[in-house]
């Protein structure tokens, strides 16, 4: 039973990181209870293989409701919309990675490079990059300066000249010719990189960072709650974590600040497909307004992270290796969207109004890419995913007849299967739908979906009443594109409390916490949203007597600090004071070792 | 900082530079309120500075380099009124960087450099703020140009070191509100019900002859005469007895105020003597080697060379004696614990302590709350202080919360200070945060307070609450558990109320812990005791934005001006001085001024009935959350940036919310009023229609009418 023990503990914990309470234990079951429920937890909580997911398992019919502004960039033509949304007319699409002279295998088949580019000169120049990741196009301006995001070149003296070619190609791509800027993410590349500010951890420390940071949220008693609590700084700081996030407002806050005066950025990182997709998208936030609505904010994420082979499946660690020794120095788990969305929350609490958004909106997305449920974040890349539905389509064609004549696309994937795997692996894949996670609606009730939205947005229909009242129309293409200058320094980054702490019962209170700034907002808007629904019908149905509701009160309802997440007791209950929350408080910890008992008062 | 922050610097508006349209009602609360008067009050201009009435320029100087740890050093006329150090740039496009400190913040000048020394800018003037700042001024180094405005400026900003008054008695502008009168002591009481059954107004001490550092006016048990009264004073602290401070007003469950009983020991035999001697003696002694590390610190400060070798060594005697001083502590202490000597007691006291008891009939225990550490308190002892004993008061049960003594607490904000400015340093800023301890402190007094709050509220038990003299940490903690209970003092109103009434009338020692106009910059008696408090009130909000009817700009504007010396508010150290001095008849009130531009410090979010017109009830706004329970812990207790780190214009605020939340709240009313005058419109049509015989004019007519 010990061997069990041990992995209930390791359940338990894993669980904490995805957000299921922590507190469960099996401590009051019977043995074989406990067994039962610990062999189910370790069968479906750490599958081995990827049709174990439960996405292959999920019968429910998929109608798809995706707004019609959002972009999936699946197909060329949605990176041509991309494109010309963003006026950049040098660039051009091939689809040459799509065919059997592919050579970026962890990317969509669209890519977007230099117009002078060739193709066959594309696959001779990427044989020198890591991972086949030659500087790709990703956003731009319409005054030519571009965001490219790129791998590491191989450390051979043809490469060199190859990238310096390739740069060549890139900067005659910029309308007036400007030499790019090439920031260096992480990587050992640094000696001859320009200008670093903070250096981004490599994945593994990374991973431990995070790890750290859990164990400062997820203390496992009330006692070890308060014993971090006197020492908080110090782990906060230890887990380094918070400098990582300011690391990468730093460095798109450096990209952004050079594309803003026109230079074209490339960013270059290892295999291209981590901090390349936070910085770069960060960037975009930072410049473009049209990503910090929802709609953009989901294409955004699209194009970075699923279009362009973000290893969703092995970074959040979705399948575990059948040998134990393996999970232990598995160096390629870390939570890199994680990061990115502390990031973009750090932007939110620094402007507030800027962002279509709110915060419950990013949690729930990174609760999302543990549920298994939506094929957005369990695929490697995006080959994967085309590889699942392939075989799928083929598992139908030979056992029902299926009429749907296979492209040719299909059958160059499909060769790379035999036949008995496919039929091991048919009966999972015999319901297996794409579903992507942007489908709200799948997963919440539209009152849920409310908490997605950002009241104090002022991008939308409500212009702030000060700019309305004083620009003119004339200035909005400008201030389109201008940009937002985050603060970057440790000091104005801070923890992201509704993600990591919602689960701490001691911190829970009612109507305390950001969330207040939320529903206030929202309610004010609720009446204003009256008040002038009640001015249009007061002026239209003059005549008719008025015997309306009033335009209403402010209803007020208490909610608790992490609301909608928290799983506090009842709102109303007096809340009754443990006296853990003083007496632990060791007077001897306030005193630093040359304060002590310096004087009667 | 790196260059690419330098550049950002030059075109942010620079928050020194706070001049009118900085000061406008979107600024939030980064801009200095000690400006504000360009914005807001009738400006005199005076050559090239605008005075408030009253202010006279005393000295200036030309060609002084203002070395601004931002922006550079910049090249201007420095000039010293009776209230401000004031620095305009020559340079007519810096405009932005005028600097405005009122004298009043200012702790110490310093002359830097000497007229030999080597070096650009080299040779000036430092003046170091109470407001976590210091400004450095060169001069030229020919003919001594810096001696007359050093000069002027000791005078000046240490008025009463030179026997000249406070600025705010030569400070005269009318305000259509008048401050004086927001706090009226018996108005207080009777909102609380008083007198009722148990408790009643009492002037025993009208000529402050029982108490000097009390108020005129003292709610006490109904049940208590004058001379148990007399007797009390007697056995307490500086004759400052067990009086009211918050009545529940359902449970009448109540928290008074005292300060620590004279306890002391009785019999001592020369082995006593010895131990307590160790103890007392350990204690002031290694408070001396404290304080001495601290001046030498504060003297070295910034003097690298020899500084170093010097503050080294003194620092290593010094610990070497602070740890035979601490041995010398510990051992008398375990003596005394082990012999268990009791103290003195007082029968009268006692009895006191049993009416305030007996006037709450909910509970038959009384909660005494002595906010000291427990070593602290039996220290005391030694100098005839000390503790109640449970076995002297029945039913009463004794708890320590364990928060510091002032100087602690100066020392935690030093390093705070030495972190904040004037640069920030990133690399060590959380564990920067740590060692201060400052944190941890407005932690240890949340939760004191939240302990109280818990017992009046859950409990409905009363407290007693007193540290050693009853006016520092005593006054942190009622003040604070009395805005988490009651509503009241959570309006702009309420909150000015409480400051009058817990710390200004209950004799906080302001002049002692601020030291207004006295050059004595290392005096112990020096502590931000206050400030605290106003930080905890900060946390507060932060916990719970919409419970607040007044924003942080308020409590900026109090702190700003607790230095001033503007008002008459904050000066002296009780309302015996106040009122001998006739302060509010010769000077302004801040609540004048406050309340003057109210609309200025209003939480946009506030979720609740205001304070400012009690009588429009109209407004459909729900009951607010009654009481506050903010969680004491570090995780949720922020640093206070836009106090703190004020000074730096890279430090960003999060005003876009209140920016926002203000334009929607003005929208609303916009739509209200626009609602409302349709809506009367059409009343007063239909009801024209209605009266209307129908067959003489349609309504049509009637309407073009």
């Amino acid at each position: 039973m010990s061997g069990s023990d041990s992995m209930v503990k390791s359940v338990v914990f894993e669980s904490a990181g995805t957000g299921i309470d922590p507190k469960r234990s099996f401590a009051n079951s019977s043995i074989d209870q406990g067994r039962l429920i610990t062999m189910a937890l370790v069968h479906h909580a750490f599958p081995k293989r990827h049709h174990l997911l439960f996405a292959y398992d999920y019968r429910e019919p998929y109608y798809p409701t995706l707004p019609a502004d959002m972009n999936m960039f699946l197909r060329p033509a949605d990176w041509k919309k991309e494109l010309e949304r963003c006026e950049c007319p040098h660039w051009r699409i091939t689809c040459i990675n799509g065919t059997s002279d592919g050579f970026m295998p962890t990317a969509g088949e669209t890519l977007i490079v230099p117009s002078s580019m060739l193709d066959y000169s594309l696959i001779d120049t990427a044989r020198l990059y890591r991972a086949g990741r030659v500087p790709v196009w990703v956003w731009g301006r319409p005054d030519g300066a571009a965001l490219l995001r790129s791998g590491e070149t191989l450390q051979t003296e043809a490469s060199m000249t190859a990238e310096s070619i390739f740069l060549e190609q890139v900067r005659r791509s910029h309308p007036k010719l400007r030499q790019p800027r090439i920031l260096y993410l992480c990587g050992g590349q640094a000696g001859y990189a320009d200008a670093v500010t903070a250096p981004l951890p490599a994945l593994a420390a990374l991973h431990a960072s995070y790890n750290k940071l859990l164990d400062l949220c997820t203390p496992t008693t009330l006692r070890g709650f308060w014993e971090q609590d006197s020492q908080y700084y110090s782990i906060l700081d230890s887990s380094k974590w918070l400098r990582h996030v300011a690391g990468c407002l730093a460095l798109a806050d450096e990209a952004a600040a050079s594309l803003d005066a026109n230079d074209t950025v490339v960013l270059v990182e290892g295999e291209g497909v981590d901090y390349c997709a936070v910085v770069s998208c960060l960037t975009q936030l930072l410049l473009d307004p049209h990503c910090r609505t929802i709609s953009g904010f989901q294409s955004l994420i699209q194009k970075e992270w699923v279009a362009l082979g973000h290893p969703f499946c092995d970074r959040l660690g979705l399948l575990t290796p059948t040998n134990p020794k393996d999970q232990a120095n598995n160096t390629e788990r870390a939570p890199v969207f994680l990061l990115f969305l502390d990031c973009v929350w750090q932007l939110q609490n620094q402007f507030p109004t800027e962002f279509q958004f709110s915060e419950t909106y990013l949690t729930t997305l990174w609760d999302c890419c543990h549920n298994q449920l939506f094929d957005t974040f369990i695929f490697n890349c995006p080959r994967d995913r085309e590889l699942a539905v392939s075989k799928f389509l083929y598992f139908k064609k030979r056992h029902y007849g299926f009429h749907r004549d296979f492209t040719a696309r299909d059958l160059t994937l499909l060769t790379h299967l035999t036949t008995q795997s496919v039929e091991n692996e048919g009966e999972a894949l015999g319901n297996f739908v794409l579903r992507p996670v942007w489908d709200w609606g799948e997963q919440f009730s539209e009152q849920d979906m409310s908490m997605f939205y950002n009241p104090l947005y002022a991008g939308g229909k409500l212009q702030p009443l000060s700019q309305r009242m004083s620009r003119s129309s004339i200035t909005s293409m400008e201030s389109r594109l201008e940009r937002l200058r985050p603060c970057a320094a440790p000091p104005a980054v801070e923890l992201w409390s509704q993600c990591y702490e919602r689960w701490l019962l001691p911190l829970d209170a009612a109507g305390a916490g950001r969330v207040q700034y939320h529903i206030y907002n929202v309610a004010v808007l609720d009446q204003i949203h009256r008040l002038k629904e009640k001015m249009v019908s007061l002026s239209i149905m003059s005549r008719h007597s008025t015997g309306e509701a009033e335009a209403g009160a402010l209803k007020r309802h208490l909610v608790p600090r992490f609301y909608p997440f928290s799983c506090s007791r009842a709102q109303d209950a007096p809340t009754t004071l443990d006296a853990m929350q003083v007496s632990l408080i060791d007077a001897s910890q306030l005193l630093d070792s040359q304060s002590l008992l310096n004087a009667p008062d | 900082m790196d260059k690419h922050n330098s550049s950002e610097l030059l075109n942010s508006d620079f928050s020194l530079s706070k001049n009118a349209s900085s000061d406008s009602l979107d600024s939030d609360s980064k801009s200095s309120s000690l400006n504000s008067k360009h914005g807001q009050d009738s400006p005199h201009v005076v050559g090239d500075i605008q005075v408030l009435d009253g202010e006279m320029v005393m000295g200036s100087a030309r060609d002084v380099t203002y070395l601004c740890p931002y922006n550079g050093p910049c090249r201007g006329v420095l000039k010293v009124t009776n209230y401000q150090i004031h620095f305009r740039p020559t340079d007519v496009s810096a405009q932005q960087g005028i600097l405005s400190v009122p004298l009043g913040v200012v702790s110490r000048i310093e002359k830097v450099g000497g007229a030999t020394s080597k070096g650009e800018n080299s040779y000036g003037i430092e003046v170091f703020c109470k407001d976590m700042r210091n400004l450095r001024f060169a001069h030229r180094q020919e003919n001594h140009s810096r001696r007359g405005i050093f000069e002027k400026l000791q005078q000046l900003a240490f008025p009463l070191s030179h026997r000249l008054s406070l600025f705010a008695f030569s400070y005269s502008e009318s305000f259509p509100e008048e401050g004086w009168h927001v706090y009226d002591p018996i108005a207080e009481l009777r909102r609380m019900g008083v007198n009722n059954d148990m408790w009643h107004i009492t002037r025993i001490n009208d000529k402050y002859e029982v108490c000097d550092s009390y108020p005129a006016i003292w709610a006490v048990p109904a049940a208590a005469n004058d001379d148990l009264l007399r007797a009390v004073a007697a056995f307490r602290s500086r004759g400052r007895i067990p009086v009211l401070s918050w009545i529940h007003p359902s449970s009448q469950a109540t928290i008074t105020r005292c300060s620590q009983p004279l306890v002391g020991f009785k019999n001592l035999n020369k082995l006593d003597m010895v131990y307590y001697g160790m103890v007392y003696y350990g204690m002031v002694y290694y408070g001396m080697v404290y304080y001495g590390m601290v001046y030498y610190g504060m003297v070295y400060y910034g003097m690298v060379y020899y500084g170093m070798v010097y503050y080294g060594m003194v620092y290593y005697g010094m610990v070497y004696y602070g740890m035979v001083y601490y041995g010398m502590v510990y051992y008398g202490m375990v003596y005394i614990l082990w012999h268990g000597v009791s103290g003195k007691r007082s029968r009268e006291d006692e009895r006191y302590i049993q009416l305030i008891m007996d006037a709450n009939a909910q509970a038959h225990k009384l909660f005494i709350m002595d906010a000291r550490p427990s070593a602290n308190a039996i220290a005391n002892k030694a100098k005839g202080g000390g503790y109640e004993s449970e076995d002297a008061y029945q039913n009463a049960e004794l708890v320590f919360l364990d928060i510091h003594n002032i100087h602690v607490m100066r020392e935690s904000l030093r390093k705070l200070k030495e972190l904040c400015f004037p640069q920030i340093d990133q690399t060590r800023w959380f564990s920067g945060i740590e060692a201060s301890c400052w944190l941890k402190h407005i932690k240890c007094i949340l939760a004191g307070a939240v302990r109280i709050v818990d017992k009046v509220e859950n409990h409905k038990t009363s407290v007693l609450v007193h540290c050693s003299d009853g006016w520092d940490r005593t006054a942190q903690l009622t003040a604070l558990a009395m805005l988490m209970l009651d509503p009241y003092y959570r309006t702009l109103r309420g909150f000015e109320v409480l400051i009058e009434k817990e710390w200004l009338s209950f004799g906080h020692k302001f002049q002692l812990r601020i030291g207004h106009g006295d050059e004595r910059h290392s005096d112990a008696d020096r502590s931000p005791v206050f400030l605290q408090w106003v930080d905890c009130v900060w946390q507060l909000q932060q916990q719970f934005p919409t419970a607040f009817e007044f924003n942080e700009r308020l409590l900026i504007t109090i702190i700003d001006h607790l230095y001033s010396c503007r008002f008459g508010t904050f000066l002296f150290n009780t309302e015996r001085e106040r009122v001998k001095e006739e302060v509010k008849t010769k000077t302004m009130s801040l609540w004048s001024y406050i309340n003057t531009n109210q609309e200025l410090y209003l939480n946009p979010l506030y979720w609740g009935p205001s304070s400012l017109n009690p009588t429009n009830n109209q407004i459909p706004y729900a009951r607010p959350q009654q009481v506050l329970v903010p969680v004491a812990s570090l995780r949720l207790i922020k640093l206070w940036k836009a106090l703190y780190c004020r000074w730096n214009p890279t430090m960003r605020q999060q005003d876009p919310i209140y920016q926002r939340t203000r334009e929607l709240v003005a929208l609303r009313a916009q739509l209200e009023a626009a609602v409302a005058a349709a809506a009367g419109e059409h009343a007063a049509r239909s009801q024209r229609l209605a009266l209307t015989p129908p067959r003489v004019s349609s309504p049509l007519h009637h309407t073009l009418v």
